[in-house]
């Protein structure tokens, strides 16, 4: 029978690969997006698209994902971080801003320990 | 100079004299570059810009309504005039708002594609596609209503 020890070593591996997995199917997921929306204005359309909604599909473990592309790259994620969140933490005054838009999502992700 | 990527999406636009004039910026789109802005997302949807007392619908009839409250009217052609600007609305095969050109003093038109680059082209026919659809709707305004 396995020690306590290597059943918890066990357990981090199959975690770890558990996020590599998910961080692999994101950068994948966020590539296609941007190459199948890049000439498109319309938020409806780059929501709807199929990747950005595989996106939303994996839920929470999606948002450190979507947090850090939003401080490497300000893109249209916000869609998806509301879905998955159900929170909107952009000021009225800061509607369409993407710059500032991505800062209040970061501030938030600080605050709710997902950075 | 040609660009292959750009002529895939928009294949009106082979051998023609258009440009590419900024680098890709998700930080505005086509509708804000219409209205002569560089540093906001304009859209109907939520957590958008959107000018204030403007149904927040993707319609024609609502874009056709931001613009006129920028001080255009509904025009009949897209004929470079005088003393005026011009924007195009262009709609998708389901009629809904896909992009807006904005014309320049020379005639020709200037576009934000989506997240892209802003690209000078000659005329509006240039960027109808499966990507925009067609254009739907011109409007205008004396150059000074601004």
């Amino acid at each position: 029978m396995p020690s306590t020890r290597t059943r918890a070593a066990a357990t981090r591996r199959i975690t770890l690969r558990g996020a590599n997995h998910a961080a692999k199917t994101f950068r994948e997921l966020a590539e296609k997006w941007r190459a199948e929306t890049r000439f498109v204005s319309s938020v409806e359309k780059l929501s709807m698209n199929y990747s950005y909604q595989r996106i939303i599909g994996m839920g929470a473990p999606a948002v450190p994902f979507l947090l850090r592309e939003l401080k490497d790259k300000p893109d249209n994620w916000f869609w998806a971080l509301e879905a998955i969140t159900g929170a909107n933490p952009v000021p009225a005054e800061d509607q369409g801003d993407i710059q500032k838009m991505a800062d209040a999502w970061l501030s938030w992700g600080h605050r709710h320990h997902y950075l | 100079m040609a660009s292959k990527y750009l002529e895939l999406a928009f294949p009106n636009l082979r051998g023609t004299a258009y440009e590419i004039t900024s680098p890709s910026s998700p930080r505005y789109n086509c509708v804000a570059w219409a209205a002569g802005e560089t540093h906001r997302w304009w859209w109907p949807a939520p957590s958008y810009y959107w000018p204030k007392g403007v149904t927040r619908e993707a319609t024609l009839s609502t874009f056709v309504a931001v613009f006129r409250s920028l001080g255009y009217a509904v025009c009949q052609d897209d004929r470079l005039e005088a003393g005026f600007e011009k924007i195009a609305i262009y709609v998708d095969a389901a009629g809904v708002p896909s992009h807006a050109a904005r014309q320049l003093e020379s005639g020709e038109w200037t576009s934000k594609l989506g997240p892209d680059v802003d690209i000078g082209h000659v005329d509006l026919k240039s960027l109808e596609s499966a990507t925009y659809g067609v254009v739907s709707q011109i409007l205008k305004r004396k150059k000074d209503a601004r």
